[in-house]
């Protein structure tokens, strides 16, 4: 019986098994490879993520590569986010007061309306380089789960501080004078 | 010792029932050792009544407001009434883990508790897949998510979670909680989880069923008789469950309709696909002894989109207004499936060549080939869905782009696949078994294919110009033609040889086969659903506007006039924003509306209630999209006019009860079910 | 730089659109909004189109419509606009090109296949034997029926 029903099997009998092992496996390593690599913003120690970001005022594009040597600070903002509003002045501050120790504060303006967003830059009287999250680019490579949101890059392209929700000056300049020599 | 502590015990002391279980019925078929077997039994069945006490004493915190529970606190607050208490049980990640393992250990002990006697070779199989499952769903709950989790505050008052308390902290009273999530406070969102949940887990009875019947390699139908009632009672609440959902999206969420396409409702429905091509093609194998190996496909493939389907929304792999927060599940959930998807699977291959068919297809045009062609579209109908699930994640995994995939693609692939069912399902009824000429096939279908031309000539009359409209009115008419006709013919038939009344001859057709006529009913149900579906779908329209008070907005041949605006804060916790809306109909007045918006102070969140006029011709649905100073400049209102949406519920209705007759027990079954020789013998292969 | 290109253009086309024709335009009504913001989604409100979604974001959004179509762009430009600005996720559907078309393309393909399995299984039929013909009884096709009927009532009892 056995016998007789091993011949019956076809060759497309294994090239389909084969066939749906094939297709599980991939379908396993997608969403495997989702959760290794997570949904969860990266951590302090990762290397950051590389972006480009557009200058709202010059055009001029700001890359890790072309901010080399610098201690990035990148802020995810925009101008719907109500605590984002309390936390423009307190990045104002540290752009001021770190401006001539290569401190760069970047901010990014995430799903924004670019009217508002330059209102909202002139309102608070923001001096620091801002652009449009164009393409959801940068917010996709930091995974955001939201705004505000603020990543600080030591000089070496790693981050070193993930800071979820309002970041405060207080806060920020203890990290920054860590970093800097 | 605290409450929360005797749950955590509960939740432990059930994992071990059912890692005894596994283990003890594997071992008993080594050791050819029935007690052994009849106590995995009773470990199987034991997780049942320890979680009932779990539920119950999770319900009792919840009541109690027991605030130092993580759970507690995050769920339900002091101005929630206690019916919401009870229901915040499953309101949150955790608590639904639980409330899911629950009704797991509620099926597997009505399933271990039946008797075995003439299915004694696949019992221990049977518990082992059963127990695997509660099992695993036990870990989540012990070591991942569980609700019973105490807050603890340290020295410095900063808090954590955790079961067991850490060095130099103790535990922390909060005076309130954070409440439950006002979109879950609708009484259509309290029955649609459970009704959900109980449907994706019946069908873990006919999977464990067929496992066990892969595993001794039994040929016979006897898996599928013993869970055809489970199968159809859990594709029953499945059902209500998505149209649950569906009425509770139309009533709460506020945007006129009842399915979004979002990937959380596709993952819900997809088991719903494959359970439906089940309750389909098990027929056969009852019938004709065909169709083996893709029972056990199909009821595998749908096991494992429950699975999956639970792993995308509770994992946060996919984002939604149904997902729960991200949560540790990912890892777990995917060992999970990875493993029951590859065992399942090789099981089946391993087993291939014993499931022979006893026949083969003898015509394309029979009944075996008009099902099988109904499975066909079934399947292509999910992969598509699988799809446009999928699609996305591929994109962000490969190209590193979030896409997202919404309801046109959806609309525009499987609606010609759904008119397709539609058709078939007015085909199929009037084919024979084995056998079936197009002569015959014709002389069967002219009358009924006569009268569904009236469903255009009703169109028309109507004014219907739209082509796929009028396409779509016919194929449900089509549809509806023949499975009525089908109760007229068998009625007709019985006057004749039983010399009964009409009326008669019905409700004894009806009584002797009811799985037959009850599938006949959820035909017409299916058929009623889809003319609210096409009417939504295809003549829905709306406008929006801000009109001050005593201003009219119009749509179609309604007239809205806004006349006043109340503003008032609730006992629990709401301030609820009503505007008071005048309806008229051609010039003469109707109704009056008072659509509405809830903001809820503690989640800081807000809720649009409509107001909705209802006719069976059409609903005049309006929200109450935004509002300024009344004196000033008025409110704004977005108003739907949806052409024949309550043909849609009143649908769900006739398929709910259609499929309650075809479900229901037939009191001789038991018996004759067990009298049945076994194992049985397969028809000889040619 | 891309972005600036467009924009570029953008505002090159509007100039000369607005220049072009001088008819008097009424406001967009808040239908013409919803009719684009009906295909676009917001990255905030993740699976709810954004004529329906409440958030502080996307009632900027629809005012940016409702900008964008004042000053006399058309749905294609806006969403051609909301794409470089946000990326293909704002769209309800990605379009039919490169990775896109995969999307498209697939259910024809599942159609396909779907056919194939079932011709294959239609071609295979076997007919049926003699012996297991229509009994010689049924003269009619009515009176054939009510054998059925009755028949499958019968094996229904006695299972």
């Amino acid at each position: 019986m056995t016998a007789d029903s091993e011949q019956q099997r076809s060759p497309l009998f294994y090239v389909i098994s084969a066939l749906v092992f094939v297709a599980l496996a991939a379908l396993l390593w997608l969403l495997g490879s989702r959760i290794i690599r997570g949904t969860a913003p990266p951590v302090a120690g990762e290397i950051a993520p590389d972006f480009a970001l557009t200058d709202f005022e010059t055009g001029e594009i700001h890359t890790l590569e072309s901010l080399e040597g610098k201690i990035i600070v990148l802020n995810f903002w925009a101008s719907w986010c109500v605590p984002c509003a309390t936390e423009a002045p307190e990045l104002e501050a540290i752009q001021q007061a770190y401006a001539d120790r290569d401190v760069v504060v970047l901010g990014v303006d995430y799903a924004d309306t670019e009217t508002e967003a330059l209102a909202f830059l002139e309102k608070y009287e923001i001096t620091y380089i801002n652009g449009p999250d164009l393409g959801t680019r940068i917010s996709q490579a930091y995974r955001i789960k939201g705004v505000p949101e603020t990543y600080v890059i030591a000089p070496d392209g790693t981050l070193a501080e993930t800071i979820i929700g309002p970041a405060t000056s207080a806060h920020l300049s203890g990290i920054l004078d860590d970093l800097l020599p | 010792m605290l409450l929360a502590d005797l749950g955590q015990i509960g939740l432990v002391l059930a994992l071990l029932c059912t890692v005894y279980a596994t283990g003890a019925a594997l071992y008993s078929v080594r050791t050819n050792n029935a007690g052994l077997l009849e106590s995995s039994r009773v470990a199987s069945v034991l997780p049942f009544p320890i979680l009932t006490g779990v539920c119950l004493l999770l319900v009792l915190m919840l009541v109690n407001g027991n605030y130092e529970v993580a759970y507690v606190t995050r769920v339900t607050s002091q101005s929630m009434p206690n019916y919401l208490r009870v229901t915040a049980l499953w309101g949150g990640q955790q608590g639904s883990l639980v409330f899911w393992s629950w009704l797991t250990s509620m099926f597997i002990a009505f399933m271990m508790m039946r008797d075995w006697r003439h299915e004694r070779d696949m019992q221990p199989y049977v518990t082992a897949a059963a127990c695997l499952t509660l099992g695993f769903y036990l870990i989540l709950n012990v070591f991942y998510e569980s609700p019973f989790e105490k807050i603890w505050v340290d020295a410095f008052g900063v808090t954590s979670t955790s079961i067991f308390p850490k060095l130099g902290t103790e535990i922390f009273y909060p005076a309130d909680g954070n409440g439950l999530n006002p979109l879950l406070r609708h009484p259509g969102m309290i029955i649609h989880p459970p009704m959900l949940y109980i449907g994706w887990l019946g069908l873990i009875v006919p999977f464990c069923f067929a496992i066990g019947a892969l595993a001794v390699g039994r040929r016979d139908d006897v898996w599928i008789r013993a869970s055809r009632r489970w199968t159809l009672v859990a594709w029953l609440f499945l059902s209500l469950g998505l149209i649950l959902g569906g009425r509770w999206a139309y009533d709460v969420l506020g945007w006129g309709g009842y399915w979004g396409w979002d990937p959380v409702e596709i993952a819900a429905f997809m088991p719903w696909l494959t359970a439906t091509a089940f309750v389909h093609s098990v027929i056969i194998q009852e019938k004709r002894g065909m169709f083996k190996h893709w029972n056990m496909v199909l009821i595998i493939l749908t096991y494992a989109l429950v699975v999956l389907g639970t792993f995308l929304t509770r994992t946060g792999v996919l984002s939604s207004v149904h997902a729960f927060a991200e949560s540790s599940l990912g890892v777990p959930f995917f060992i999970f499936l990875a493993f029951s998807l590859i065992s399942s699977l090789a099981l089946l291959i391993w087993r291939w060549d014993r499931l022979q068919n006893d026949r083969q297809l003898n015509s394309w045009l029979s009944r075996e080939g008009m099902f099988l062609l109904n499975n066909i579209v079934f399947m292509a109908i999910l992969a598509t869905c699988f799809w446009g699930v999928m699609y996305p994640i591929i994109s962000e995994a490969l190209l590193g782009q979030k896409i997202t995939v919404g309801p046109p693609f959806y609309e525009r692939t499987t609606g010609p696949m759904f008119a397709m069912l539609l058709l078939l399902m007015g085909v199929a009824p009037l084919t024979a078994w084995t056998m079936m000429s197009l002569k015959r096939l014709g002389q069967a279908i002219w009358k009924p294919a006569a009268a569904s031309l009236l469903g255009i000539v009703v169109a028309l009359v109507f004014g219907v110009t739209n082509v796929y409209a009028i396409l779509g009115i016919w194929l449900c008419s089509w549809a509806a033609a023949v499975n009525l006709y089908e109760f007229h013919r068998g009625a007709m038939a019985r006057r004749k040889t039983q010399s009964v009344g009409y009326g008669l001859a019905l409700w004894q057709l009806m009584k002797r086969d009811r799985r037959r006529y009850g599938g006949y009913i959820t035909h017409i149900g299916i058929v009623l659903m889809a003319i609210g579906i096409i009417g939504l779908e295809l003549f829905q329209t709306e406008t929006q506007g801000t009109v001050a008070v005593n201003e009219s907005l119009t749509l179609e041949d309604y007239t809205l006039t806004y006349t006043a605006l109340h503003e008032f804060e609730t006992p629990d916790g709401r301030l609820v924003t009503a505007a008071t809306v005048e309806v008229y109909q051609d010039g003469a007045y109707v109704t009056t509306l008072q659509p509405r918006r809830d903001f809820y102070f503690e989640s800081r969140q807000a809720m649009t209630i409509p107001g909705v006029h209802s006719t069976i011709e059409e609903d005049f649905y309006v929200l109450l999209v935004g509002w300024k100073d009344v004196a000033v400049e008025g409110a704004s209102f977005k108003i739907y006019h949806n052409p024949l949406v309550n043909w849609l519920w009143f649908g769900s209705l006739i398929l709910i009860i259609g499929i309650g007759i075809a479900s229901w027990p037939e009191k001789r079954e038991r018996r004759v079910l067990n009298a049945k020789p076994m194992p049985k013998v397969a028809g000889a292969p040619a | 730089m891309r972005f600036l290109l467009r924009a570029l253009l953008l505002c090159a086309a509007v100039f000369l659109w607005s220049v072009s024709s001088v008819q008097a335009q009424d406001a967009p009504t808040d239908d013409d909004v919803n009719d684009i913001a009906k295909q676009l989604f917001c990255p905030t409100c993740e699976n709810i189109p954004l004529d329906q979604c409440g958030t502080d974001a996307c009632i900027q959004w629809r005012a940016t419509i409702s900008d964008l179509l004042a000053d006399g762009n058309t749905e294609a430009d806006i969403k051609a606009y909301f794409v470089a600005q946000h990326g293909e996720r704002v769209l309800n559907v990605p379009t039919a090109r490169g990775f896109g078309l995969l999307l498209w393309l697939s259910p024809l393909l599942f159609a396909v296949i779907a056919l194939g399995v079932y011709i294959r299984f239609a071609r295979n039929t076997q007919p049926v034997k003699v012996v297991q013909a229509a009994p010689v009884t049924a003269t009619t096709p009515q009176a054939d029926y009510i054998s059925q009927v009755e028949a499958e009532l019968d094996r229904r009892r006695g299972l």
